[in-house]
């Protein structure tokens, strides 16, 4: 009688232990088709524009699932594209959700360009932007959306001689069909930039009538830039260019002076750049030059080169080291279409004893200059709005050959003739 | 489960508040740039420093200048003939100003053009005509105008004075928008109008125009600066983002320049393309004559608005040059003094003409347009020059403002040359900034400017439409005042009252056969340092200046010594000439002492 008692109570167990397991597993069953099941609600909610119950559930969602990358981005969504919330704090709730999704998932690279995103369209933080946008591109080298976003950016903030390379690589990435798209793009920006920044200056909301000029936007926006990252020594210098283009050194003196206390403002090319040829142009040779020895990074590069010859010109009156300078920028985009500085170097020239090379310096700058005057620009335009008609892709390729572009040439070349 | 959720809400709390921490930093202490030069509150740097060293430094002297028109009886106002949304360009140009002794007493005496009705002169009011006024010693001057025949009707623009016909009296060029006009002086005080025997008439918009010997035949020829081909079937009206105003240079084609050849009889020939005065595009506003390369022979710099300048100098003698070679040439480009150093055309109205940066050679300033800097053109020698406009400080003190006339002056005789600018802009009353006001710009001693307007006195504060500016001692009192045709407002005598307690040393020079000895120079030396101002005709803008040389010499009380280059090639050298008066020198005579007391 005893061997069957205890038969009986391991019987007994054994039915407890598989039941228990049958109920742990209808659980998980259960907890993984809900949350299925509230996944595809919430992106319902979403494809329907209903921000607030997607919001609801992605976030009882990501209260499970804090490390959700997907989920993040679709309550990051939520908040971003809800009009009905005040959009700078929408847009920063979105921006924190997205900024802890760590660069190792899978979707890393597409947060960092939507954080980049939101950072520079609606908190209009361009540099922070950019930096995100670097992160993203680290982590995923052909996503296009981030080229794209960064040369806009690079645009919009006063930085177009820099576009260069991202032309390049989007114009590799880009299917045959998109890139008299880019080439038209790489056009605009580069010698009527107003082409671009137009549609943008409406989308951040700084065009408050249509007939606001280009420039006052232009410097309505670096201000509002510069109000959203005070700390950014890039900004400054960018508005200081601006009063400098318009001839108020003053005002280009005071902006630079500004940024003082910014630490390490100086580690920064670009502002160095900006700060020495504001000192240049107001006369200030010797401290122009005390800032130029403090070029931060490599010595090179357009504006590097550029700045070296305006202190041997005008500072040291070295007018052959002046020339091999202007000419080492000269070669660097967008040297190519500086005719200014192609002047510049033919008068050092001729003052360095090289006459016949000064000729013919002086003649390429005449024949460059002739390229933007107002009237050829005018023809270019038109042209590149129908380039496949012969008489368009010529004007096209004179502009590119006379300024000795032969990349931008045979590109041309090659979409016009498809 | 409480517990956990309680617990992930302390953690979740801690790491915002670790968030908020990390995005607050502490401000970092302003750190220094990393170099021993730090840089000061730049944008108030300029005026600090000037208004500073004005106060500290004993040896800057501040300038003072009075406006003292009406005080002495130049009670003028150029008559435009303005007309509302009409926007006929002449209208904005202003007139003409020149010093002149036209009767030989002495005193310099001062001439102004005006304007008149357009296009019907008749209808000109009877008080509006060229106003010619006699300095009478005493401070004041006189309207002489109707009795020395001189007050027409014309739309006059710029005036060039000399002694065309060699007889002791010095004559009279006007350029106007329509034929300009040559008067004679008969030596009687009056004058008489030769333009139709003198062939001189040119109908074109004539603006500046000088003097000087072009074919070295020993009398002076007429160089005359045209401007466009403007009339009222091509005039139109230009909209600046949607306001009404005059249109520029680049709506319009130019006319050409002409060069006047003196027969010797009262006739001229016009010659400027057998001369080699031709140059493409040319939209001319003022001329300078001056030797810029040091073999007394001078070159012709002529200012064109928005286009290349001109620079023509001799061909150089050979035995192989054809007959029916031009003897000028247009060297500009390759003298790079066509354009601004980064090749841009430049708007070009006024012209000075010294030695800035003490090297002995003359340089150029140049006055141009709002948002363009004013551009100093270094002469590097072998007439090629360099856009020093940035080394200089030209183009810091230039931005904000539109320049017409200049005078090249030493205002506080420290032996650097100083610069005057009047401003005023040409798009209208109904585009802003319009009316400004003129520089005083002083010249460290080695071609660097400040602008020391600020400290110089009232008038430099108030703003006008300014124009043409001339320069005279019309006070005798060895330095030079300043008299500022305007638009829209009186003419303005700014009398010099700086109060240096430094010398000086006047010189004024004199050929036997009365032609102005362009391109000759005259080199004074005082204490081993050398001075060389070179004998200049023309420049500024419409306007015509003193033509003696006024020297500052500091605190020494002579000039160790005095070279005369004549365009003859003598040399004339004397020693140990004593400043604080005038000299007279005639070429190869002794120089004499011109005594004249000084206007109180």
């Amino acid at each position: 009688m005893p061997d069957t008692s205890i038969s009986k109570s391991k019987h007994r167990q054994r039915r407890v232990v598989i039941g228990f397991a049958l109920l742990l597993l209808a659980v998980i069953s259960a907890v993984k088709w809900l949350d299925r099941s509230e996944r595809l609600a919430a992106k319902s909610c979403l494809t329907r524009n209903q921000w607030k119950e997607a919001r609801a559930r992605l976030s009882r969602l990501l209260w499970w699932h804090p490390s959700d990358a997907s989920v993040r981005m679709m309550l990051a969504e939520a908040y971003a594209r809800d009009d009905s919330l005040p959009s700078r704090s929408s847009a920063e709730r979105a921006v924190a959700l997205l900024k802890d999704i760590p660069d190792d998932v899978a979707e890393s690279a597409e947060a960092r360009i939507r954080e980049a995103r939101l950072r520079f369209l609606l908190l209009r933080q361009p540099i922070q932007a950019e930096r995100i946008l670097q992160r993203a591109m680290v982590i995923d080298p052909k996503a296009m959306d981030a080229h794209s976003l960064h040369w806009r950016i690079l645009d919009m903030t006063g930085r177009s001689d820099l576009c260069e390379p991202i032309f390049q690589q989007l114009y590799e990435l880009s299917p045959p069909q998109q890139r008299i798209d880019y080439l038209r793009d790489w056009f605009f920006s580069q010698n009527d930039p107003e082409h671009i920044t137009a549609r943008l200056d409406e989308m951040l909301g700084f065009r408050n009538s249509p007939d606001e000029s280009a420039r006052r936007l232009e410097l309505k926006r670096l201000i509002a830039f510069r109000q959203s990252e005070p700390n950014e020594p890039l900004i400054h210098a960018a508005i200081a260019r601006w009063f400098q283009d318009e001839g108020d050194l003053e005002q280009a003196l005071h902006v630079v002076n500004e940024v003082r206390s910014i630490p390490q403002v100086m580690n920064d090319p670009l502002f160095v750049f900006a700060l020495v040829s504001v000192l240049i142009e107001s006369g200030r040779l010797e401290q122009a030059a005390a800032a130029f020895d403090q070029w931060p990074g490599l010595s090179e590069g357009y504006a590097y080169w550029k700045t070296a010859g305006l202190l041997q010109e005008n500072l040291h009156r070295n007018y052959g080291a002046a020339s091999v300078a202007y000419a080492k920028s000269l070669a660097i985009w967008p040297g190519h279409a500086d005719w200014r500085c192609q002047f510049r170097q033919a008068t050092c020239l001729a003052l360095s004893g090289q006459k016949e090379l000064a000729d013919v310096t002086r003649q390429h700058a005449i024949e460059v200059q002739q390229m933007f005057r107002p009237d050829h620009r005018k023809r270019l335009q038109q042209a590149l709005l129908a380039p496949h008609e012969t008489p368009n892709r010529d004007v096209i390729l004179e502009f590119y050959r006379t300024l000795r572009r032969p990349d931008e040439a045979k590109y041309w070349q090659q979409i016009t003739e498809q | 489960m409480d517990f956990a959720k309680l617990f992930i809400v302390i953690v979740t709390g801690l790491s915002i508040l670790a968030g908020c921490l990390e995005e607050r930093k502490p401000e970092s202490a302003p750190s220094e740039f990393s170099t021993s030069q730090d840089f000061p509150s730049l944008a108030s740097e300029r005026y600090q420093q000037s208004v500073t060293d004005q106060g500290q430094d004993p040896n800057l002297i501040r300038p003072r200048f009075a406006d003292v028109a009406s005080d002495v009886g130049l009670t003028f106002t150029y008559f435009n003939n303005a007309v509302p949304e009409r926007f006929f360009l002449p209208e904005v140009m202003g007139g003409g100003i020149a010093w002149l002794d036209f009767n030989n007493d002495g005193w310099l005496d001062l001439l102004v053009t005006n304007g008149c009705c357009w296009p019907d002169p008749e209808r000109t009011p009877s008080d509006v005509i060229t106003r010619l006024y006699r300095n009478k010693g005493d401070g004041s001057f006189e309207d002489v105008s109707l009795a020395a025949g001189v007050g027409l009707k014309q739309f006059g623009q710029g005036v060039a004075v000399a002694d065309f016909n060699a007889d002791g009296f010095l004559d009279i060029y006007l350029t106007n928008y329509g034929p300009n006009r040559l008067f004679v002086n008969r030596g009687d005080g009056t004058f008489a109008d030769v333009t139709e025997l003198s062939g001189t008439g040119d109908p074109s918009w004539s603006t500046g125009a000088s003097w000087f010997d072009a074919d070295r035949d020993g009398d002076e020829d007429l160089y005359v600066v045209n401007y466009l081909d403007l009339s009222f079937e091509n005039h139109r009206v230009c909209q600046y983002n949607g306001i009404a105003g005059y249109c520029g240079p680049g709506s319009f084609s130019e006319t050409p320049d002409r060069l006047y050849l003196n027969q010797g009889d009262g006739q001229f020939v016009e010659s400027s393309t057998a001369l080699g005065f031709v140059g493409e595009n040319g939209k001319g506003m003022s001329v300078a004559v001056v030797d810029l390369d040091g073999d007394l022979l001078p070159e012709v710099y002529v200012a064109n608005d928005m286009a290349a300048n001109f620079l023509f100098t001799r061909s150089r003698t050979s035995p192989d040059r054809p007959a029916t070679q031009p003897i000028y040439r247009n060297i500009a480009v390759d003298g790079g003094c066509a354009v601004s150093g980064a090749g841009q055309v430049e708007a070009s109205m006024g012209i000075a003409c010294a030695d800035f940066d003490g090297d002995e050679t003359p340089d150029f300033f140049l006055t141009h347009f709002y948002s363009q800097k004013n551009t100093l053109y270094r002469n590097l020698g072998n007439l090629q020059f360099h856009d020093d406009s940035f080394g200089s400080r030209i183009a810091a003190t230039s931005m904000m403002f539109n320049g017409f006339g200049t005078i090249a002056f030493d205002f506080d005789r420290d032996e650097a040359i100083d610069l005057f600018v009047a401003n005023g802009h040409v798009l209208g009353p109904n585009l802003q900034p319009n009316e400004m006001t003129p520089q005083l710009l002083r010249n460290d001693g080695r071609g660097r400017f400040d602008d020391v307007s600020a400290t110089a006195g009232a008038c430099f504060t108030e703003k006008a439409v300014g124009r043409g500016v001339a320069g005279a001692d019309y006070d005798e009192d060895g330095d030079l005042d300043l008299a500022v045709a305007n638009l829209h407002r009186p003419l303005t005598l700014l009398r010099n009252e700086t109060d240096t307690g430094r010398h000086y040393l006047g010189i004024q020079l004199r050929t036997r056969n009365r032609v102005v000895p362009v391109g000759g120079r005259v080199v004074v030396t005082t204490r081993g340092r050398r001075q060389v101002q070179p004998v200049v005709v023309g420049g500024s803008y419409l306007a015509m200046s003193d033509t003696r040389f006024l020297f500052g010499l500091k605190d020494a009380a002579e000039a160790d010594k005095v070279e005369v280059y004549w365009p003859s090639g003598r040399v004339d050298v004397f020693a140990q000439l004593p400043g604080d008066r005038y000299w007279m020198i005639l070429e190869g005579d002794e120089p004499r002492p011109v005594i004249r007391e000084p206007i109180p």
